[in-house]
């Protein structure tokens, strides 16, 4: 598979007293038809990184390859790559989305004959055609799908995404990451994208780089994070006949007490090894705990990201109504015990 | 793909736009007749007619050129800064034209839609005064855009400034007042001042208009002059606009306002 996208060394040091180093040493690749998640807290060099590559921002030192071209050749970089940038609503305000498609196609240097095409194609893709306002009369999620289409009426293969659902409510947010996605696997795109929130980054990328003070930390799939602290954790939900059973517990296998409510005790362990849950089942049950709910605690990726960057664990709510916020998607089983 | 398909889109945006500024763009013409309106009676009032006479067409074609040029300029400085603050001019960067290009497709939209405007002002100066300059539309249309393509020089200078720098409202204030003696300069005895923009321009659409000199019937030399004015301000304009994008770029502030 080719590299579309080659970063090597990037380094950025913005002149000033004292200058600010914003990344260091970044390196990484992008194969066609990936979708790559720069992951990272504010200010960490997410966006310095992807608009050094857009030579938006001149890099001090490290090399840019698109699509094998240095990314010096500005007229080659551009015909392969557009992008939406923080504040995702780079678009003309006076004028309509369709007006806008027009513009940003010549900007382009796309063809009259093809740009046609390719905007009545986005236009109606991104559900647009009935909109015919000035961009400044849509709402924020509808401003941020004419940005998007705007950039794609480019008809570059490679996308850069700086926060795509930055700003965007509940629906807005979903609708968007399921046009992204449906950008890369339906329509072939490769994309850069950037955010500092999880939930998008876990349902989009196939690869996660997680950068944190301007350096690359770590760069897996999402699934090789979350395994990287996939140790023998359990989440168990245990009925009590005495909260003293805890003291015991916390002695034995160094339980971590969740929440306590009428008796009921929801509770984290970490063990050794498998066979170790068969002797806390059967410890369990000599303390007379009843065992209501056991199921594997797999961190995900928001649990794996917070253990990279600041080393602890994101606070813990309850796990009988939610995981982090949100229903969990992990690998649950859930058994009742006698 | 040329850069001809890019002029008519940039003009059918611009065209757009500015119809979706309606308003402002009344207000905007309606202001600047009113000024001439007020320049025009003040001076019949403190002017004997005779003397009024002698003046009245320098009045009339230096506030038309003067107008000229404020348009062209402003139109760089407002571009810049409107694009910086809604993200635009990142986005305007990303193509393959290379920015300083589509700027120069933009200001030439620009100066074709003031341009029509700015022919509808000498009508209604000329209306308002009540004097009517014999203008042959040849002539008269290669001295005003000879005379304010140095301008464009300028309005790079400026745009690079905005880009580096954002906030340069007072630097376009100070520019626009001196425009002024720019245009008054003596550049007949002292052909030497010729090294500055706009006089000679003035100078040779003010003998246009009151001897009735035909675009053939000036001496090439000044031809000469007008065009190495407006290479020479054109090129010193793009170094600075490339040094000051540069610097921009260095510091990340291309997408800043």
């Amino acid at each position: 598979m080719t590299f579309v996208l080659e970063v090597e060394g990037l380094h950025k040091v913005y002149p000033g007293r004292p200058p600010v180093e914003a990344v260091k040493d970044v390196s990484f690749a992008v194969r066609e038809g990936e979708i790559v998640a720069l992951l990272g807290p504010n200010g960490a060099g997410k966006t310095t990184t992807v608009k050094s590559i857009l030579n938006l921002i001149r890099p001090t030192a490290g090399r840019v390859r698109v699509y094998g071209r240095d990314h010096k050749d500005l007229p080659h970089l551009y015909r392969h790559v557009a992008a939406v940038l923080e504040g995702n609503r780079n678009i003309y305000w006076r004028l309509t989305p369709r007006q806008n498609l027009e513009i940003f196609a010549a900007y382009a240097g796309v063809p009259p004959r093809e740009a046609r095409r390719i905007i009545d194609r986005w236009m109606a893709f991104f559900g647009l055609e009935d909109l015919n306002r000035e961009a400044r009369q849509l709402s924020r999620g509808q401003q941020q799908k004419v940005a998007l289409a705007a950039a794609l009426a480019r008809h570059t293969p490679l996308l850069v995404l700086d926060e795509p659902t930055l700003g965007l409510d509940v629906e807005a947010k979903r609708e968007m990451v399921a046009l992204i996605r449906q950008l890369a696997q339906e329509e072939g795109k490769t994309i850069l994208l950037t955010s500092h929130q999880m939930d998008v980054v876990e349902a989009l990328a196939h690869r996660v780089i997680i950068i944190q003070n301007g350096r690359i930390v770590t760069q897996d799939t999402p699934e090789g994070l979350r395994r990287l602290f996939d140790v023998r954790g359990y989440r168990l939900t245990v009925r009590l006949p005495d909260p003293k059973v805890l003291d015991a517990l916390a002695a034995r296998w160094q339980a971590k007490v969740e929440a306590l409510v009428n008796g009921t005790a929801h509770i984290r362990v970490t063990l050794p090894d498998a066979a170790s849950l068969y002797r806390l089942l059967d410890d369990l049950r000599d303390l007379g705990a009843l065992l209501e709910s056991l199921e594997k605690d797999l961190p995900d990726l928001e649990e794996a990201y917070m253990r990279i960057i600041v080393g602890r664990r994101p606070p813990a709510t309850n796990p009988e109504t939610t995981h982090n916020g949100r229903p969990t998607t992990h690998d649950r089983r859930t058994t009742t015990d006698d | 793909m040329s850069l001809v398909y890019l002029f008519i889109a940039v003009l059918k945006k611009q065209l757009r736009i500015m119809r979706s500024y309606g308003f402002n763009t009344v207000v905007q013409i309606f202001t600047l007749v009113l000024f001439f309106a007020f320049l025009y009676f003040g001076s019949r009032w403190v002017a004997t007619p005779q003397r009024l006479g002698e003046t009245l067409e320098a009045l009339i074609l230096g506030y038309w050129i003067w107008v000229g040029l404020i348009l062209s300029l402003s139109q760089f400085t407002w571009n810049i800064t409107t694009y910086a603050q809604q993200g635009l001019l990142e986005q305007l960067f990303m193509t393959p034209w290379r920015l300083h290009r589509v700027l120069a497709v933009e200001a030439a939209a620009s100066f074709v839609t003031d341009t029509v405007l700015n022919l509808l002002m000498l009508l209604a100066f000329m209306a308002i005064s009540g004097h009517w300059l014999a203008l042959e539309p040849l002539t008269t249309l290669t001295l005003y855009i000879l005379t304010l393509l140095p301008g464009f020089g300028l309005g790079y200078m400026l745009a690079g400034l905005a880009m580096r720098y954002k906030n340069i409202q007072s630097v376009f204030t100070i520019v626009q007042f001196l425009i002024v003696p720019l245009q008054m300069l003596p550049v007949d005895r002292y052909p030497g001042l010729n090294v500055f923009p706009f006089a000679l321009g003035v100078r040779m659409l003010l003998q246009h208009a009151q001897e009735g000199t035909r675009l053939w019937e000036f001496p090439p030399h000044l031809w000469a002059i007008l065009l190495a004015q407006a290479v020479l301000y054109l090129m010193l304009g793009l170094m600075v606009y490339h040094r000051l994008e540069t610097a921009a770029r260095e510091r990340g502030l291309l997408g800043h306002y």
